[in-house]
C-alpha cells in the first residue's frame, strides 16, 4: 500500500512537473498559427520582417488584464513602428468562460479599440510556452531564423495604477534590444488570472 | 414594561449584528510569512484569493469544510485576499456579507515588484487561486482551483502522516 501511495506521489510530481514546462528566457520560441478576431490567420512566420514581437497571453474577463489593456495599445503604439509589434493571445476556454468566447473578443477589441491582432489559442499554445496566467507576457526576439525569448513576466511593476509605475519592464526590455543589449531584467512575476482550460 | 423590554432586545439584537462587520486587518506579506513560518504545533492553510478571481470565489466553500483540528492538530485556514488595498471597503467588506467564508480573512498588502511572489513559493507563477500550507519545516503549495479531497491529501503530507 505504502509503494503505491509513493508510485501515485511520484506519477503526481512527474504530471506536475511536465505541466509546469516553461519557456525560459533564450529558448527557442515555439510557431503558431491561430485564427486572429478579423477571421484572418496569423502566424509567427508572418513577424519575419520585425525584430521581435511582444506576446501577451490575455482573455476578455480578468480584471488584471483589463487594468492593462489601455498599456498593451500604449506598447503597441511606441514599438510597433520600431518593428516590435504586439499579438495578444487569447487562451481560455469559452466552456468554462463564456465571456471570453471568440465574438466577445471581437466585441471588446473593438469597444477598447485594440490596434494590434488578438487571436484564440484553440490549440492550447499556452502549453508550449509554460503561460500560465493572464497577462502573461513573452518579449520574442527575431534570431534571423527563428525567435528567442528575450522576457518573461509583467508588464509594468504597477497593476493598479497606471500613473504610478516605476519599472517598465517590457519597455525597458526593448529599448535595450533596440540598443543591441541584453535587458536586465529578463524574468519577473505578477499576479493574475488563472488560464481557463480542459485537460 | 414588558414591550419596553422586548424593544431593548431587539435594539440590541440589531446593534449587534450592525457590529458583526468583519473584521479583515491589513497583514504585509513578509508579517504573513513569519507568522506561519515560525514553527508551531499550528498547520497553517493559507489560501490567496480575490473577489474578482471566479475560481477563487467558486472554490470558498471547500475551505469553509476544513476544521479547525485535523486529528488533534490545530488547523488555521487563513482567506489572504489579493484585492487592492484600497478595494477593502468597497469591494471585500461587502463580498463577505453575501458570502459565506468561515475562517479568518486578511487583505494582502504586497510591496511593488512580484519578487515577493517567489518569496512565498518558488513554484508560485503568480496565478490566482493558490494556496499553501506549512506546518513546521513542511510545506505544500498548489496553484489553481483546489477542492477538499487535494486539501486534505496537502494537510496529510506536511503533518508528516
Amino acid at each position: 500500500m505504502k509503494t503505491f501511495k509513493y508510485l501515485m506521489m511520484m506519477t503526481l510530481a512527474l504530471a506536475t512537473f511536465t505541466a509546469g514546462a516553461q519557456l525560459k528566457v533564450g529558448d527557442k520560441a515555439p510557431g503558431f498559427k491561430l485564427k486572429n478576431i478579423d477571421h484572418q490567420w496569423v502566424s509567427l512566420d508572418d513577424y519575419k520582417d520585425q525584430k521581435g514581437v511582444i506576446v501577451v497571453f490575455s482573455c476578455n474577463h480578468c480584471p488584471y488584464v483589463v487594468l492593462y489593456e489601455s498599456r498593451m495599445i500604449e506598447l503597441q503604439k511606441k514599438y510597433g513602428p520600431k518593428k516590435f509589434p504586439l499579438i495578444a493571445i487569447n487562451p481560455n476556454d469559452s466552456t468554462i468562460v463564456p465571456a471570453d468566447g471568440f465574438s466577445y473578443m471581437v466585441t471588446n477589441a473593438a469597444e477598447k479599440g485594440f490596434n494590434f491582432p488578438y487571436l484564440l489559442d484553440d490549440q492550447q499554445l499556452f502549453r508550449k510556452f509554460g503561460a500560465t496566467r493572464t497577462p502573461h507576457v513573452y518579449l520574442l526576439k527575431n534570431e534571423g531564423d527563428h525567435f528567442t525569448v528575450a522576457y518573461i513576466g509583467a508588464i509594468d511593476d504597477n497593476p493598479q495604477d497606471a500613473s504610478d509605475v516605476k519599472e517598465k519592464y517590457v519597455a525597458q526590455a526593448i529599448d535595450a534590444l533596440l540598443a543591441g543589449q541584453k535587458p536586465k531584467v529578463t524574468e519577473t512575476r505578477a499576479i493574475g488570472c488563472t488560464i481557463k482550460f480542459r485537460e | 414594561m414588558r414591550i419596553i423590554l422586548l424593544l431593548m432586545l431587539a435594539l440590541s439584537i440589531s446593534l449587534k449584528t450592525l457590529g458583526e462587520t468583519r473584521k479583515v486587518p491589513d497583514v504585509e506579506v513578509s508579517q504573513l510569512l513569519k507568522r506561519i513560518e515560525t514553527p508551531s504545533d499550528t498547520i497553517y492553510v493559507v489560501n490567496f484569493w480575490a473577489t474578482w478571481c471566479l475560481p477563487c470565489v467558486k472554490e470558498i466553500p471547500e475551505f469553509n469544510r476544513i476544521e479547525k483540528s485535523y486529528q488533534g492538530q490545530p488547523v488555521q485556514v487563513i482567506m489572504a485576499s489579493l484585492d487592492f488595498p484600497n478595494q477593502k471597503e468597497s469591494r471585500v467588506l461587502p463580498f463577505l456579507e453575501n458570502h459565506t467564508v468561515t475562517h479568518d480573512v486578511i487583505l494582502t498588502v504586497t510591496p511593488r515588484g512580484g519578487e515577493w511572489i517567489a518569496r512565498v513559493d518558488n513554484a508560485w507563477t503568480g496565478a490566482i487561486p493558490a494556496t499553501l500550507i506549512i506546518n513546521r519545516d513542511q510545506r505544500s503549495f498548489y496553484e489553481g482551483e483546489i477542492n477538499y479531497e487535494r486539501l486534505m491529501e496537502m494537510i496529510g503530507e506536511v503533518s508528516g502522516e
